[in-house]
């Protein structure tokens, strides 16, 4: 049975209850926060006795009480509680409280007769801080008569009220700037309206000049009560971008205010309201809704808007607009090209194919020939993002761009790209040539022209450009770079010919072209030469001074060891490292046994030592440093970080540490084909007869992945390194090089199945039913014979499979170790 | 927000006229004060600086609109401002109090 629980009314009819009863319940009433309770016990308490503890609890608890009601926004019962609370226990205290909570209640008449009775102790206390500006504001809204009679009561006030009544009349009456300059003085600086008159002067300001009246609108304190009416104002568009700044939105009873400030009607408001309509619009309604407003928000606008979203959206959307906005046939297929891309980029080409088709090229408007190239242009970035930049796709196309638009440089060098990405030289290094007769001044042709000349090692060419682009870009980096390390390849020459005196010219040419003393290099080969004209001091200062200011000592010390080399000098002479195998003290400072290379350090390798990647001094330099690169691996590398670190101890050909990392970037990503490749590389150190049949599979599998995955240059790299068959001496194609032609086939059948159809069918298509009858083992084995002239059907196969791709589905007992020669069973491919 | 309304000029500006433009509003809106803006009327002047980026924009600009975006354009499409009559100000201040009230 459930207990009903007695209203402290019953139970102040049951008198039995003692004094240390109550006293109890009161305490138990308090804990619970039911301060309802504990008013009635007190009460009871102080009939029997008058105590002061218990008149002081029952303030307390009506105190509380109030503050519980005005929590659920009940401030007329609030506003009650305080009263009994200062008629029952003469306790007056908290007059902040009752303030604002007369104020909540709407009882201006009551607040400002609190006020004006206690204005010093409220002002002090009250949580609001502004309340003479708020009876000020309040007045002004209300207009009420008692509030006035009240409020005129406090010194000085009629003046202030009279003043502000005055300013607002001649603001609503149009009255002239000058002659609101009057009404505007007479705002005394402590008058309770200050910042009313801070608001009027941004709203006649807001007429002639926005901005200024922002400016004028920052014055006004967040804590204003006229701060609500700011929000209003309307705001540059920008304002609008940062967060803090909300849009303008009227309350209920500010519509008119607001449309008189924006200088709107009905309707534009109600396409506000609709737009921020609180029920937020999906897709579809908005779309229609701004469709429908565009005689508002403007015709232009509303085009372009929905031209540029349609893309986003279902291809009806399109016939939506058209209902309103007629497109022609290009506009039309240029949207829908956009929306294709948005879709899926490998059918794009095709549409902006049909978009360009649309297009009337026999216009005489100078932009058709433009808009053509643009097109064109996007479907080579779309043949990049669909790894189909070629020349066979690219190179016509470039050149049409180029006879469309002669004066837009961007086709030349992606034409120029192209013809390097191809490797086709000399169609590269005449586009060169071509494209700087066009653009002889131009930097970025300029400094494409500079690496051409550097490819070609015409140095002096390479140099006489950069000087072109220094002429007409004097802080270009890259110019400067090229300059420095032409000079800085001149004295290298000289100093192997122990001519110092040259050495010097040309590190001093070089040195004008240094920002600041940053250049590494540079200074190193300033040090070897004062060490070589035995001025070690010198030497010793240059090289602590590149090393103290060295982003990375493991780089500083590295190029050290190649710079070196290129000068044939021997390292030893300078660092610690050798210390023991020379009797001369090194130049450089001790390395610490403590030493541990930073994330970044060890990160910034590969980039900063690309150049060097083939620099026997520089495998010398990693090698004497293993040890400390082995212990950097405790770092927490990130994905990207890894693979460059990996790909350099690739290059470099540092096997342990390739192993080393490599399983460390496995660890992290199993699933990354990458990973596999490398730990297995570095494990074999780059030797396919190492692999053991445990190896194989892993690298099938990992090819598998990075082909399903598009990782194309794990592909190529997995291909590259099982290419090689010091097993198969005897010039017959070995199952991964046939492997590789599988590949190849297959992209030719994805790129062009025509093309490789008709190559194994001597030149025709073959029927439907042929190729069911093939099957797609039989077919890729037709494409295969047509392509090696060899049978692999029987006898002409060592490995008796149809298909030539290895599987190695079985250990080896000793765990994998053992090399695998030879493949043991073939897998079908899918 | 467009780059133009960004920018508060028209989309057939100049090259010249979107310049002057765009250095009024790093002038309003310098980097160290405002930097969100500063980046905005930069990223607009990037797009539409000259006549060919201005093509580009329009043939391959895509976007999906934010409602307040929207709202933000409006907000820029102003008439003569008027002044608010008396009993305008008054209902709008009496609503803004009401509303400081119950916060």
């Amino acid at each position: 049975m459930s207990k009903k629980k007695q209203s402290p009314r019953n139970r102040q009819k049951t008198p039995s209850l003692s004094i240390f009863e109550l006293e109890q319940q009161v305490t138990i009433a308090l804990a619970q926060d039911h301060y309802k309770e504990a008013i009635a016990y007190y009460k009871q308490l102080l009939k029997q006795e008058n105590k002061t503890a218990w008149q002081t609890g029952l303030a307390q608890a009506y105190l509380e009480r109030g503050r519980e009601l005005a929590a659920k926004a009940m401030y007329k019962e609030a506003v009650i509680m305080w009263e009994n609370r200062a008629a029952a226990c003469k306790d007056e205290s908290h007059l902040g409280l009752y303030m604002e909570w007369l104020l909540k209640a709407e009882q201006y008449v009551r607040a400002a007769r609190l006020y004006q009775k206690h204005q010093i102790v409220l002002e002090k206390n009250s949580t609001e801080k502004q309340l003479p500006a708020l009876f000020g504001a309040l007045l002004l809204s209300t207009d009420n008569a008692e509030l006035y009679q009240e409020l005129k009561k406090i010194p000085h006030w009629e003046t202030h009220i009279q003043a502000a009544q005055n300013l607002l009349e001649a603001y609503c009456q149009g009255s002239s700037d000058e002659a609101l300059e009057v009404y505007l003085k007479a705002i005394a600086f402590r008058s309770p309206f200050r910042e009313l008159r801070t608001l009027i002067k941004a709203l006649s300001t807001l007429e002639t000049d926005p901005l200024v009246a922002q400016q004028l609108l920052q014055k006004i304190p967040p804590d204003s009560p006229y701060q609500g009416l700011t929000q209003l104002f309307p705001r540059p568009a920008l304002d609008y971008l940062d967060p803090a700044n909300s849009l303008s939105k009227p309350l209920p009873g500010q519509e008119r205010f607001f449309t008189q400030l924006y200088g709107w009607n009905t309707k534009q408001l109600l396409a506000f309201q609709q737009l921020l309509n609180p029920n937020k619009l999906d897709g579809k309604a908005l779309f229609e809704l701004i469709l429908k407003k565009a005689p508002i928000l403007g015709t232009e606008y509303v085009q372009r808007l929905c031209q540029q979203w349609i893309p986003h959206l279902a291809p009806s959307y399109l016939k939506q607009y058209e209902q309103y906005f007629p497109l022609d046939d290009f506009e039309s297929a240029r949207i829908y090209a956009l929306a294709v891309e948005k879709e899926d980029k490998l059918f794009a080409g095709d549409a902006w194919d049909e978009a360009l088709e649309l297009l009337p090229m026999e216009s005489p408007l100078p932009q058709t020939h433009l808009i053509a190239t643009f097109i064109q242009r996007r479907c080579i970035q779309l043949l990049k993002a669909n790894d189909e930049f070629e020349l066979s796709t690219a190179e016509k196309p470039l050149q049409q761009c180029i006879q469309w638009s002669p004066e837009d440089k961007t086709s030349y060098l992606e034409l120029i790209a192209l013809y390097k990405q191809a490797n086709n030289k000399s169609a590269y290094y005449q586009q060169v040539n071509d494209t700087l007769k066009q653009f002889p001044q131009d930097v970025d042709i300029l400094l494409v022209a500079v690496e051409a000349a550097q490819q070609r090692k015409a140095f002096k060419k390479a140099a006489t450009y950069a000087h072109n682009i220094l002429r007409l870009d004097p802080i270009n980096i890259k110019a400067r770079e090229i300059l420095i390390e032409s000079h800085l390849g001149h004295a290298r020459k000289q100093f192997k010919q122990e001519k110092y005196h040259l050495v010097s010219k040309e590190l001093e040419a070089a040195t004008q072209y240094e920002r600041g003393k940053s250049h590494i290099a540079l200074r190193i080969q300033q040090a070897f030469l004062a060490y070589q004209l035995e001025d070690q001091e010198t030497a010793h200062e240059i090289l602590s001074d590149a090393i103290e200011n060295t982003e990375s000592l493991l780089v500083t010390y590295a190029l050290i060891f190649i710079e070196a080399e290129q000068v044939n000098i021997d390292p030893s002479l300078f660092a610690q490292v050798y210390k023991r195998k020379s009797k001369i003290p090194p130049l450089l400072p001790p390395w610490s046994k403590d030493y541990l290379p930073t994330i970044d350090e060890l990160t910034h390798l590969p980039t900063l030592l690309s150049h060097h990647k083939n620099s026997t001094a520089l495998k010398t330099f990693l090698i004497e440093w293993q040890s400390l690169l082995k212990k950097a691996l405790q770092h927490p590398l990130e994905r990207e970080h890894c693979l460059s670190l990996c790909e350099f101890f690739k290059d470099t050909h540092l096997y342990e540490l390739l192993h080393l990392y490599a399983k460390n970037g496995f660890k992290k990503y199993p699933y990354e084909p990458v990973f596999t490749f490398y730990v297995i590389y570095g494990k074999t150190k780059a030797k396919y007869s190492a692999m053991t049949s445990s190896d194989h599979e892993r690298l099938d599998k990992a090819l598998t992945i990075a082909k399903d995955t598009d990782d194309h240059r794990t592909v190529m790299m997995i291909i590259d390194f099982v290419k090689p068959r010091p097993r198969f001496s005897d010039n017959r194609d070995s199952p991964f090089e046939m492997s590789g032609q599988v590949l190849d086939i297959e992209e030719l059948l994805k790129n062009d199945p025509d093309k490789v159809l008709r190559m194994a069918f001597d030149g025709r298509m073959p029927s439907e039913e042929e190729l069911d009858e093939l099957g797609p083992d039989g077919l890729m084995m037709r494409i295969l014979q047509k392509m090696t002239g060899r049978n692999f059907d029987g006898a002409d196969n060592d490995h008796g499979s149809k298909l030539p791709f290895p599987d190695f589905e079985e250990e080896d007992d000793d765990g994998g170790k053992e090399p695998v020669n030879k493949p043991k069973k073939r897998k079908r491919r899918k | 927000m467009t780059p133009f309304d960004i920018l508060d000029t028209s989309p057939n500006a100049t090259d010249a006229q979107i310049k002057q433009a765009y250095l009024k509003k790093v002038r309003d809106y310098p980097p160290d004060h405002a930097p969100l803006q500063f980046q905005r009327i930069r990223e607009a002047y990037e797009q539409v600086q000259t006549e060919k980026k201005r093509l580009e924009y329009r043939l391959f600009y895509t976007d999906e609109p934010d409602v307040r975006d929207i709202v933000g354009h409006l907000l820029q499409q102003r008439g003569t401002v008027q002044r608010p009559d008396k009993a305008a100000f008054r209902q709008a201040l009496k609503a803004s109090l009401q509303a400081r009230q119950n916060t």
